[in-house]
């Protein structure tokens, strides 16, 4: 490692134990905004150096004028590249949770509400590779956004790590950037096992599993007609619509649902392997008609169906055994 | 083939283009036909690549290109060194850098190396009009230079310009104060490439017939000079400049040694004339003065044995120096016998029938104040003719056929003539070449390429070097009135060096009044005048140069933070009112009441009465006056306003 990657790490961790984690939005202010030649920032330099240096050999005003007018412009763009970062507003909306082994993007939202238009405003984990495809204007008084990618993590809860919102705007030769530190959080699901084990057919509260039976009281679902099925229980509208039969089915949650169980999986000695076997569950529970709960050694949720019991159940699944979680 | 996948949209390629293009121009007419045809279709090319998605060629093809026009470049000028072949060289580079333009990084070098190409434009010229193409060049540089950076969609031509030009403008002022401040040093760092002088009109390192009538057909400013007391009169306006003191049959050349250091010393009679030199470069080393300097000479010039003053390095760009001359002198004892010997000799078998001729004189009187006498006599009574426009001397003998056949010429004629009869009746003599008279505008002469004249020296015993011009013999008008009142209507003169002249002739001079001033203050801005601000200013020397640099650019840089800075501020922070109510909140906050979120002016008063009643009047009268100032109308009263920050600046929370 360079020095000058040394001096730049023991900076970046100073520069981190002055910070403490902000509820979003943030508000990019004078002290927390650093600035620092990029690359193409010192070429210019050197550039400038060699001009200088050739305006004296032929003592030429007006290479000298040039390479003062440049000069000049390099110093001025700095301003205005720090400035094109202060008082913007960062908030981070919620975070699409995700299964262990995919990406998490972090969508990250900027605002303002001074006149001047911030242009080229880039975000990213870190401050070396920011990409260009995070770029965005951000009009005054408007909300635009972007974000960046976080690699596949395990399953978990995690804070949202320190990032970085960055602009090089508008002639590229130095780089303003600030760091964000967030005390949102965001989910990692367990990864779904494979389709190898079907959900088991263990009894609910009251009653047993009878898949065969159909419920009466409460609309399930559509399916297409089987021979055998009542003509009382065919969908005749949609049969005008389609011309397709379709019968209409009923469950009875309590009679029919599925317990997805932590105990009922005792040769899985990895819990992790558990937990993905359990997300699987929860996912084909979704899919099928019948409501499940779920539990967990210290966790119980009441069978039920839906987007909202699904993500619960997923939560729980993250949490388990996290300082976060119930456990 | 590498496909393209292009750092750019084509509407930003088109810019690039655009803007190199109008960089590039002005050196077009300088490269060679080939150079100018490749870049143009090299830019041609790539606009038609950017707008169909062509593939750019393999590094083989790149390579292969590139070096063929290296070998073009090599070819034509023999060299990589040198204003021309550089120039010539970038451009060529730049064009084919255009073949592998598709990443941040190529455009960065493309846009890098413009701002280059604009700086080598002063190489060539410093006239006032390339002040215009360094800020437009600037401009449109970093137009492009935004747009790389501004990796979305294309700006709006009107957004971009206006955010260039902010730039720009914000740095005029850092560029003036370096300008007038950075230390200047006197000299170049290394070399002056051969060729920087080429093409620039001026004296020649050579005299032969027909030159100087040459440059008697040309306007151009030779130099500038502002005399501090009363100019001498015009006959005494002899601008020395090279000196010739070897015959060839044909042309006069310097003599071997002419640039030794003078040994002699000058006598000066009478008081000395000061003046200030404005010297248009001629890319010569020679620095034109009035005969003869005296004074302390500029700085980086030396006199030679020929009383020549020449600068360390080729002229090739305006000078400016101050010098002391006295018309009236006497060199000295200077001349060894070797000496002596060089200023007589002359070719075997030179001219015979002038040679006879002067033998003849010399046998009546040979005292040399009868034969000079004698020769000007001569040119007087004898039908000579005073014309631009000799006849060619093609005769071998070149001075027998002007004095006995054509009898028709011009000053270097006449000065070589009389030059040549001197030494053939044992007078050492020489040529000199330099500039006579000068025309006043305003409060400075102007000498001009037609001004260029020559005439001749003598070495008399006890009296050193006597300036004997011969033309005076023949056109003593020339002396005294100049070109135009010694030559006839008929002659091909230029329009300015004619006497009595119309309007278009004194817009000519006002304009030359202007180019004065930018000459004098900007091209020939150096050590010298930097030196003098400063000493004006009180502040001598190097350190308080420095000093006053640094505070300038620090203080400068910090009144583009705030403007910067205010403009990135919300309307809510420029409000006076909200100004004043957020000191007010200050104040309380010291006074431990800090301002709850919840909290609107009203029940803030309020609490404020509840947990101070001494500062309960107060509160409640800013926070009246705030809510009023704030809510009740549009506009600002700003009666209320002055009463409302003298309020909160008297508030006191003890």
């Amino acid at each position: 490692m360079s020095l000058f990657q040394r001096l730049n790490q023991r900076f970046e961790s100073w520069v981190v134990s002055r910070h403490k984690p902000q509820a979003p939005p943030v508000t990019i202010r004078r002290g927390r905004c650093y600035i620092l030649p990029t690359r193409p920032g010192y070429v210019f330099a050197l550039m400038l150096l060699a001009m200088l240096l050739g305006a004296m050999n032929y003592s030429n005003s007006l290479a000298f004028a040039l390479t003062f007018l440049l000069g000049g412009m390099g110093m001025v763009a700095m301003h205005h590249t720090n400035a094109n970062l202060l008082k913007l507003n960062v908030h981070v909306p919620r975070i699409p949770s995700v299964h262990a082994g995919d990406p998490v993007w972090v969508p990250v939202q900027f605002s303002h509400s001074t006149q001047k238009t911030r242009y080229s405003v880039l975000c990213g984990l870190k401050r070396s590779a920011l990409s260009a495809d995070s770029a965005v204007d951000c009009e005054a008084d408007e909300n635009v956004l972007s974000g960046f990618e976080i690699p596949a993590q395990p399953r978990g809860v995690y804070r949202v790590p320190r990032f970085t919102v960055a602009t090089e705007f508008p002639l590229g030769l130095f780089q303003a950037w600030s760091w964000i530190t967030l005390s949102s959080e965001y989910l990692v699901y367990p990864k779904p096992a494979a389709h190898t084990r079907p959900i088991p057919p263990v009894a609910g509260e009251r009653g047993k599993r009878s898949g065969a039976q159909r419920g009466r009281d409460d609309f399930s679902h559509l399916r297409d007609y089987q021979y055998g099925d009542a003509p009382r229980t065919i969908h005749w509208k949609r049969y005008g619509h389609t011309g397709r039969l379709t019968v209409k089915t009923f469950a009875d949650p309590m009679d029919e649902s599925l317990w997805l169980d932590w105990a009922s999986l005792p040769d899985l000695i990895d819990p992790e392997q558990r937990l993905s076997q359990l997300c699987r569950w929860v996912l084909d529970a979704e899919a099928g008609y019948q409501a499940y709960g779920l539990r967990l050694p210290g966790v119980e949720l009441k069978p039920s169906r839906g987007a909202a019991h699904r993500q619960q159940c997923l939560e729980q699944l993250a949490r388990f055994g996290t300082p976060g979680g119930t456990t | 083939m590498s496909a393209v996948h292009d750092h750019l949209s084509a509407a930003k390629v088109y810019r690039v283009l655009a803007v190199l293009f109008l960089i590039a121009a002005p050196h077009l007419p300088r490269l060679p036909l080939w150079a100018s045809a490749l870049v143009i279709a090299m830019g041609i090319w790539r606009a038609l690549a950017a707008q169909r998605t062509w593939p750019m060629p393999g590094a083989l093809l790149r390579n292969l290109l590139a070096g063929l026009a290296l070998v073009g470049i090599w070819t034509q000028y023999q060299t990589l060194n040198g204003h021309h072949a550089g120039v010539a060289l970038l451009v060529v580079m730049l064009g084919m850098k255009l073949t592998e333009m598709t990443t941040r990084r190529d455009y960065l070098v493309v846009i890098y190396l413009s701002y280059f190409l604009l700086i080598t434009h002063f190489l060539f010229s410093q006239e006032m009009i390339m002040l215009l193409l360094m800020f437009a060049g600037a401009l449109a540089i970093t137009s492009v230079l935004i747009e790389v950076n501004h990796p979305q969609g294309i700006l709006p031509l009107k957004r971009n310009l206006r955010l260039s030009g902010t730039l720009m403008l914000q740095a005029v002022p850092l560029m003036l104060i370096f300008f007038v401040l950075f230390p200047r040093i006197p000299g170049p760092l290394w070399g002056i490439p051969t060729d920087a002088g080429a093409g620039m009109t001026g004296l020649s390192d050579s005299m032969e017939p027909g030159m100087i009538s040459e440059l008697g057909m040309s306007d151009a400013v030779a130099f500038r000079v502002r005399f501090d007391a009363e100019a001498p009169p015009r006959s005494e306006l002899y601008w020395r400049g090279p000196v010739f003191e070897y015959f060839n049959g044909r042309s006069w050349l310097p003599g071997p040694g002419n640039d030794l250091p003078i040994r002699a010393q000058v006598e000066f009679e009478g008081p000395p004339t000061v003046y200030e030199m404005q010297l248009e470069p001629h890319g010569k080393r020679w620095l034109l003065a009035l005969d003869l300097p005296q004074g302390p000479l500029p700085e980086g010039a030396t006199m030679g044995r020929d009383l020549v003053l020449r600068h360390k390095w080729d002229v090739i760009d305006k000078k400016l120096y101050r010098l002391a001359s006295g018309t009236r002198y006497n060199v000295g004892s200077e001349a060894s016998e070797r000496y002596r010997q060089h200023l007589l000799s002359l070719p075997q078998a030179s001219n015979p029938q002038t040679h006879e001729m002067v033998l003849s004189w010399k046998a009546q009187d040979d005292a040399p104040q009868a034969i000079i006498a004698t020769a000007l006599q001569h040119f007087a009574n004898q039908p000579f003719h005073y014309t631009l426009r000799p006849p060619l001397l093609m005769n071998q003998h070149s001075i027998d056929q002007f004095v006995f056949e054509t009898r028709r010429g011009f000053c270097e004629h006449y000065a070589s003539a009389f030059t040549f009869m001197m030494r053939a009746a044992g007078i050492p003599a020489r040529v000199v070449t330099g500039y006579q008279g000068a025309e006043r505008n305003g409060d400075y002469y102007i000498v001009r390429q037609s001004d260029a004249h020559a005439w001749s020296e003598v070495w008399l015993e006890g009296r050193g070097w006597v300036r004997i011009d011969p033309t005076a013999a023949v056109a003593p008008e020339r002396v005294e009135l100049g070109l135009g009142g010694a030559l006839p209507a008929s002659e091909p003169i230029p329009g300015l060096a004619r006497l009595g002249r119309g309007t278009l002739v004194q817009l000519q001079l006002r304009w030359d009044q202007v180019n004065a001033a930018w000459n004098r203050w900007v091209l020939a801005y150096g050590p010298e005048l930097q030196q003098n601000i400063m000493s004006a200013l009180g502040m001598p020397g190097l350190r308080a140069l420095l000093i006053t640099l640094t505070v300038l650019t620090l203080s400068s840089l910090l009144i583009i933070n705030l403007i910067v800075a205010r403009a990135h501020q919300s309307e809510l922070e420029r409000d006076p009112v909200q100004r004043i109510w957020r000191r007010f909140l200050g104040k309380l906050k010291r006074a431990g009441l800090a301002p709850q979120l919840h909290e609107g002016p009203i029940d803030l008063s309020q609490r404020v009465a509840r947990e101070r009643p001494q500062l309960a009047d107060d509160a409640q009268r800013i926070s009246q006056l705030y809510v009023h100032l704030r809510y009740a109308s549009r506009q600002t009263d700003p009666v209320l306003l002055k009463r409302f920050r003298q309020r909160v600046r008297q508030f006191r929370s003890r």
